[in-house]
């Protein structure tokens, strides 16, 4: 998946017209599919909501680039503003709505490995299938440390600047959250 | 097993749970506030360029108005021909800010 520069984007927002528009095309290819996973983790966010939240916090990115530090990695900053709107959204979907909340987690729907040398591909695919169930099962802000962290690298410090909590907190959960998966899968978690 | 093998299976899930999804074209309404939101952002952003710009002027300003108004209340002691008042006076135009803060370092002397 393509990774938008930052100061390319920004630059591009602000100059408006053509190079905003497909600056936006960009910001939503890469950021879309991310930020919807990324909603799944707030249970409280009807499915049937989910996509109109994710586009409008894509909306509400693009359109405070211009308040965006361009020396500062993108990916925290995108995410703020992406829980701010799932949590709201969240909770008016707790006051208002009567949906039933969407089941967590998916099944797996990736193709079976292909040729011959693919029994270590098999194990990989395995213990990947079996951390990805036992992440479903993680509480939702567990889910959402865990999606910063391995999905978009992001160390303590901008976890907890994306989520509005102290870098120690966001250390600590990442060990239970280690431990516990790491239990579930059968892999120990030493350092 | 280690961390490592834990961490790379768990980059491995989250890089297929985001794999799973593809983004859709984007709707035509949705593209229309994006750049209304822009649009808006950018006129936020010149307004505030403008009142960054238009700061030390008013800063100056206030600077003067302060001066004058410490002047109005001057003490008797210090009316026009005694040496504070004549710096002030002769400072106003030049710094008021200097001027009205040798009138403060003067008002707070016993």
């Amino acid at each position: 998946m393509e990774e938008p520069d930052g100061k390319a984007l920004r630059d591009d927002a602000l100059a408006g017209g053509e190079r905003g528009k497909r600056a936006f095309e960009r910001l939503w290819r890469a950021w879309w599919p991310r930020l919807c996973w990324f909603a799944s983790t707030w249970r409280g966010l009807p499915a049937a909501e989910r996509e109109d939240a994710v586009a409008d916090a894509l909306v509400r990115a693009y359109g405070s680039l211009g308040a965006y530090d361009p020396s500062r990695p993108l990916a925290p900053w995108l995410y703020r503003i992406a829980a701010r709107r799932f949590s709201d959204a969240a909770r008016a979907a707790s006051r208002h709505s009567t949906l039933a909340l969407d089941p967590a987690g998916d099944e797996a729907s990736w193709d079976p490995p292909s040729g011959e040398d693919h029994a270590r591909e098999l194990e990989t695919r395995d213990l990947a299938d079996r951390c990805r169930a036992a992440m479903a099962r993680l509480p939702g802000a567990d889910r959402r440390i865990a999606w910063l962290r391995f999905r978009d690298g992001l160390d303590a410090s901008a976890i907890g600047r994306a989520l509005g909590l102290p870098a120690g907190t966001v250390r600590w959960r990442l060990h239970l959250i280690r431990k516990t998966v790491g239990t579930a899968v059968g892999v120990d978690d030493e350092a | 097993m280690k961390r490592e093998t834990l961490d790379a299976a768990l980059r491995e899930a989250c890089a297929r749970e985001s794999g799973t999804i593809p983004a859709p074209p984007i709707p035509g309404r949705v593209l229309e506030r994006a750049m209304a939101a822009a649009l808006a952002g950018r006129r936020a952003g010149q307004g505030a360029s403008r009142l960054k710009a238009a700061l030390p002027g008013a800063l100056a300003a206030a600077s003067v108005l302060a001066a004058v108004l410490a002047l109005a209340v001057t003490p008797p002691s210090y009316r026009a021909g005694e040496p504070l008042a004549t710096a002030l006076v002769a400072g106003l135009p030049e710094n008021p800010a200097a001027a009205f803060a040798l009138f403060l370092e003067s008002a707070a002397r016993p």
